[in-house]
């Protein structure tokens, strides 16, 4: 019964969400909204509870029991960045007082200068390196490859480059090698654009097609 | 044509070039000849030519925008247009300047102008209302009309079957995917596979056919999942993932249990940071479950982990993975993710960057399924015994003696894992993507080739009206 109740909701959403193809018709323009709204708040709720349940309260439990830590670091430990870490968020509730804004946006610089060090190691230990390495090993045939990759690269990057010369004549312009050279990072771009908007497409065509078996396979 | 179009500083004085700005009004004298009034009446508008060319676009602007006939269709942008390409500008002192917004994002921007600059609430009382038919969005509901039937057509008709089914083996074609089949399939029983559930609802029409083929190899080869997630709804997600494969037992007479067959770790808060905590405090998250319960797993290390396997919906999630989690252990980690993410995950697997395998979208869990089917009468190690999964067709006996219930369960046979899959789907799924593909061509095909066709008979009027 809960079952066929949920795929009859879910049924029901789903022909709310393909409303949308219809355009702006009275009342079916806001059945689109509506699922949408749904999405939007149920997302919002359960993101709230998991944190509760799975963040928080157990945190929680763990600073009242002496002969626990929740980092390893002790229970005492535990306690500091617990109450730090509240007090930090209180904190950020009083970002509308325009008098302590530079006490909230100093809370936010730690949060956010935090956040840029782990970025950075990671993305230079995690991509930057890997992948530096991994482009420099040519195996037996593929130098064509590289070659093809590194001009690719090269012109892609070089369109972005806004160079130019001012002639006796006052004129400005760039020379002939740097606009052939942006004509062929265009067309790099293009392609890339073009192979990423074409794998998106077929991410959705997918999900459609999961959307319409779901439908055609109701009640059936 | 008068001055060269140039930025204008903070300490530029509007009204400092003499006789070709105007002049503030003076304040009123006694005499009527200087008074404001009079001198507004005194003043003739300049030539046009002795206009700069900022005010000339204004003015040429201002007036197409008067003449509705004369106004531009709207066109499809250039590459120029989207990306940033600057209008380039000579400052005095030969300084070269330029403007950071591409030409869309100014017209976009103007809009936004137009839009916020006017009486909203009065514009919206005064729109007229339209009838049925004209609201209806037509370009858009045949566009929609087309791709439906296109996807539609397979699930009804028999007879479409356009292109191939994937191949039954990915290969030399596929070597990252055929890595993360090897990958998965080495693990021995009771090995531990930490699994990155980055996906949630709105992904799940696509991912859950790899998570479900990949979570069901896990369990085949009896291996514990231990499953973590940045994604709040992901972990709710992959509760129902669970649920449904377990369902899918019971005609064995198996079911999945939580914290003994597989691991549903708490949410991991803070993204990246997230990912990091997971790297150096693996031993204490492994302790608390997503309901906020001990696990009383005995972890202390992701290097205990025999490998590591991510599902992701976006490239950055596989990209977080990557930096965050890869470079801290020295366990293998494979991914699996959808078309969208494709191009910006498969550097990673590139001579395993990062990444030990990918696996990619519905075509790549189609032959992982039948790769994982053929392993099922040579499975090595697993004792596994033949018997029918299917439920007795015949009433069932009641059994006069009571089993007593302390007595050892008969051992579980892992093969149902893969053999109670459900593929009914499958086939007319790949038939509608590809009719779905072809249909979304044309459509793109004819798209290009109207406005092309536009964008060529304007350039002819254009020439000739010059």
């Amino acid at each position: 019964m809960t079952e066929q109740t949920i795929a009859l909701v879910s049924f029901v959403l789903t022909l709310m969400v393909f409303s949308y193809v219809l355009g702006d018709l009275p009342l079916l323009r806001h059945l689109y909204r509506l699922a949408v709204y749904i999405l939007v708040g149920a997302a919002a709720a359960f993101t709230a509870i998991v944190t509760w349940e799975g963040v928080i309260l157990p945190y929680l439990q763990d600073i009242q029991n002496p002969s626990t830590s929740w980092t390893l670091l002790g229970n005492q430990a535990d306690i500091v960045i617990f109450f730090t870490a509240l007090a930090f968020g209180l904190l950020l509730l009083l970002k509308p007082v325009a008098r302590l804004a530079w006490f909230t946006n100093s809370i936010f610089a730690v949060m956010i200068v935090v956040s840029a060090a782990t970025a950075v190691t990671g993305a230079l230990t995690g991509t930057l390196l890997p992948l530096l390495h991994a482009t420099s090993i040519v195996e037996s045939g593929g130098l064509l490859d590289a070659a093809i990759v590194f001009l690719a690269t090269a012109a892609a990057l070089f369109y972005f480059q806004y160079q130019v010369k001012e002639s006796a004549e006052s004129e400005i312009k760039s020379a002939p090698a740097s606009q052939a050279l942006r004509f062929v990072g265009k067309a790099v771009i293009v392609t890339t654009l073009g192979a990423l908007y074409a794998a998106a497409m077929l991410t959705s065509l997918t999900i459609l097609t999961e959307r319409v078996g779901f439908l055609l396979g109701f009640g059936g | 044509m008068g001055r060269d179009f140039r930025w204008l500083d903070d300490d530029d004085d509007l009204f400092a070039d003499g006789d070709d700005r105007a002049e503030p009004p003076r304040p009123a004298q006694s005499n009527d000849e200087n008074s404001p009034a009079s001198i507004l009446r005194r003043r003739q508008d300049r030539p046009v030519e002795e206009l700069d060319s900022r005010l000339q676009a204004l003015r040429a602007k201002a007036l197409s925008a008067a003449d509705p006939k004369a106004a531009p269709p709207q066109t499809l942008y250039d590459v120029d247009d989207v990306l940033v390409s600057p209008e380039i500008a000579h400052r005095p002192g030969g300084v070269i300047s330029a403007s950071a917004l591409s030409q869309a994002q100014k017209k976009q921007v103007e809009l936004l102008q137009d839009i916020v600059g006017g009486p909203l609430e009065a514009d919206a009382r005064a729109e007229p209302r339209r009838g049925f038919l004209s609201a209806l969005a037509w370009p858009r509901l045949l566009t929609a009309l087309i791709i439906l039937a296109a996807v539609t057509a397979p699930f009804v008709l028999l007879n479409i079957a356009p292109g191939d089914l994937p191949p039954p083996t990915f290969g030399t074609d596929n070597p990252a995917a055929e890595r993360v089949f090897a990958a998965l399939d080495s693990l021995q029983e009771g090995d531990w596979a930490l699994v990155g559930y980055e996906y949630g609802p709105t992904a799940a029409g696509e991912l859950d056919a790899l998570a479900d083929i990949l979570l069901r190899h896990l369990f085949f080869r009896g291996a514990k999942p231990i499953i973590v997630s940045s994604n709040p709804i992901a972990l709710v997600h992959a509760r129902n993932v669970l649920n449904d494969i377990s369902r899918s037992v019971r005609p064995a007479g198996m079911s999945l249990q939580a914290n003994q067959d597989y691991y549903l770790l708490r949410y991991l808060a803070g993204g990246a940071l997230g990912l990091r905590d997971l790297s150096h405090n693996f031993a204490s998250i492994v302790n608390i479950s997503a309901r906020g319960f001990p696990t009383y797993l005995e972890l202390t290390s992701l290097d205990e982990m025999a490998l590591m396997l991510l599902i992701a919906e976006r490239a950055d999630d596989i990209r977080h993975w990557a930096e965050q989690v890869a470079p801290t252990t020295t366990v293998d980690l494979v991914a699996a993710t959808g078309y969208a993410a494709q191009p910006l995950a498969e550097p990673y697997a590139l001579q395993s960057a990062g990444i030990s395998g990918l696996l990619v979208g519905i075509r790549g869990a189609y032959t992982y399924g039948l790769m994982l089917q053929d392993r099922l009468p040579t499975a090595p190690g697993e004792n596994l015994e033949a018997f029918d999964l299917l439920p007795p067709t015949g009433t069932p006996q009641p059994n006069a003696t009571p089993q007593p219930t302390a007595s050892p369960a008969p051992a579980p046979n892992l093969a149902a894992y893969v053999q109670l899959r459900d593929r009914r789907q499958e086939t007319p799924r790949l038939q509608a993507i590809t009719m779905g593909t072809m249909a979304a061509t044309l459509i793109i095909a004819f798209g290009n080739a109207y406005f092309g066709l536009q964008a060529l008979l304007r350039r002819r009027t254009k020439s000739k009206g010059q």
